[in-house]
């Protein structure tokens, strides 16, 4: 298990306090006693960041067997299901233990993670705490001073706290991200110079923060995750941190940290799926799915790195370049016979100057069983297109089945509590 | 969305708009060749959703009345007889 550094600091409300002074908060709390007294695995629920970062370094800094959560995620099904996983649920604030309905042994460093249940229900993961730590072999790390814009407990959070956790000279700055201006500014002031956030969080910013504001803010490191890094962000991130590394980064909490991006580019080198290094995370193509088998999964947490996992993400290999084109599970169109993927005509949209944001799913229709329907969301500061433009510009581009056939005009970007666009 | 049933010049608007948005001319004379008009499967499959979610329900359609359709008058017969029908 890796040692936590517990000089590293996070900021709350822009003041300092280290993972030793988060610790005592959780001690005095009397948290590690509730933990003793559930003698089971246990989720403990939390109400606000801090309280969030004080399970985290009593999880990381024992041997317990535990998860922290939200107290918004704990929804009734979730509850259900923690209990019949064998979970005592503590509740940080009131220091209640609910008993679950079922016994379970614990296992000493686990640590488990819901799924984000965008496709579902939210599943419960477990990990150790050297499988969600994807930076351990990350070689000279330099002083850096991260914001936290994720859920916390979500897989993306971890993979930015637990380099606060285990890297030396790793600062956080947990963020509210329901005040994108605030944010922004409040990462001046705190000099963060590094950020691992979503496609849909920065079109988000580029509509509410003034240019000025984002660029105020050195980034030197940015990550993005959780959803495709399209050609538009990208460029659009490059263009206004120029001397940043930008980084995209395919990971699933099941699956974990599989790929990293770093040439700015769309998609990835086919050359990934060559790789032959066992310290890396593989990644085969069979079928047109995308399967990995990676030392950072939750199945190297049970000691079955070797087994490899279908991730349900359908890619296509072009050229030497890899594209994600959606879910297996809900991605393709059946548009009469003919396959329409929802990423390939977002993509060939998002190149559309006005458009900014889009959405493209089936709709069910007589005689052709599926046909494509967009939502957009129209760039400020320019004439918005008619249907009519935006039909002629996917013609040529996009087979005629593919160009969408509904357009629907969006007000705003929707944006879950995962930083990502609703599936 | 209405239950009301659509009338045969709403529809032959909704098949305009289908045409304008694929760059094409409107119809002018029913008689047109639907080849002619450049009015393909695809936009016969649109406009059945749209003629749907007008009236705000799914229509059963004759399958023998769609196999003769050649022209936009047969177009608007067909779906002004799923109104009717449903």
């Amino acid at each position: 298990m890796p040692e936590v550094v517990r000089t590293n600091q996070i900021l709350f409300d822009e003041c300092p306090v280290t993972w030793s002074g988060l610790l005592d908060g959780a001690e005095r709390k009397g948290l590690a006693s509730r933990l003793r007294e559930a003698d089971r695995p246990a989720a403990i629920v939390v109400d606000d960041a801090r309280a969030a970062f004080e399970a985290v370094a009593l999880l990381a800094g024992g041997e317990w067997d535990g998860m922290m959560l939200g107290r918004e995620r704990l929804s009734p099904a979730v509850r259900e299901m923690l209990s019949n996983s064998g979970y005592a649920v503590i509740d940080a604030a009131s220091g209640e233990v609910g008993v679950p309905k079922v016994p379970a042994r614990t296992v000493a460093g686990r640590i488990a993670l819901l799924t984000s249940g965008s496709t579902g229900v939210p599943k419960l993961v477990q990990h150790q705490w050297n499988t969600l730590f994807t930076g351990r072999n990350m070689q000279r790390v330099s002083a850096r001073r991260w914001l936290v814009p994720y859920q916390a407990g979500t897989y993306a959070w971890y993979q930015v706290v637990t380099l606060g956790l285990f890297q030396k000279d790793q600062t956080l700055i947990p963020v509210d991200v329901s005040d994108l201006v605030r944010l922004f500014q409040v990462a001046g002031r705190t000099r963060a110079d590094s950020i691992s956030a979503t496609p849909t969080f920065w079109r988000q910013a580029m509509l509410s923060v003034p240019r000025a504001d984002l660029q105020a803010v050195p980034f030197r490191s940015i990550t993005l995750g959780g959803e495709t890094a399209d050609r538009k962000i990208l460029d659009w991130l490059l263009a206004l941190y120029p001397s940043a590394q930008l980084t995209h980064i395919y990971a699933s909490t099941e699956a974990g940290a599989c790929i990293v991006v770093k040439d700015g580019q769309a998609g990835f080198p086919a050359g990934i799926l060559e790789r032959n290094d066992p310290s890396l995370p593989e990644v085969k193509l069979q079928d047109g799915r995308l399967w990995v088998r990676s030392p950072y999964s939750s199945r190297a947490a049970e000691g079955r790195a070797d087994s490899w996992i279908d991730t349900g993400d359908l890619v296509e290999r072009r050229g030497d370049r890899v594209f994600f084109v959606g879910r297996a599970d809900s991605a393709m169109i059946n548009v009469g016979g003919n396959k329409a993927y929802p990423a390939d005509i977002e993509a060939v949209l998002l190149a559309h100057p006005a458009i900014l944001w889009c959405r493209v799913r089936g709709v069910k229709s007589p005689f052709v069983g599926n046909l494509p329907e967009a939502d957009v969301f129209f760039a400020e500061g320019r004439p918005a297109p008619e249907e009519t433009d935006l039909v002629a510009f996917c013609k040529g581009k996009l087979p005629e089945y593919a160009i969408p056939r509904f357009w629907n005009r969006l007000e705003s970007i929707p944006l879950q509590s995962t930083l990502k666009s609703p599936l | 969305m209405s239950d009301t049933p659509m009338k045969r010049d709403q529809i032959k608007d909704l098949m305009n708009a289908i045409l304008a948005r694929q760059g094409k001319a409107p119809i002018t004379d029913e008689a047109a060749s639907l080849r002619d008009a450049g009015f393909r499967s695809l936009d016969f499959s649109e406009l059945a959703l749209r003629v749907e979610r007008a009236v705000g329900r799914e229509l059963n359609f004759d399958a023998a009345l769609m196999r003769s359709i050649s022209t936009a008058a047969d177009v608007l017969n067909f779906f002004e007889k799923a109104c009717q029908n449903a």
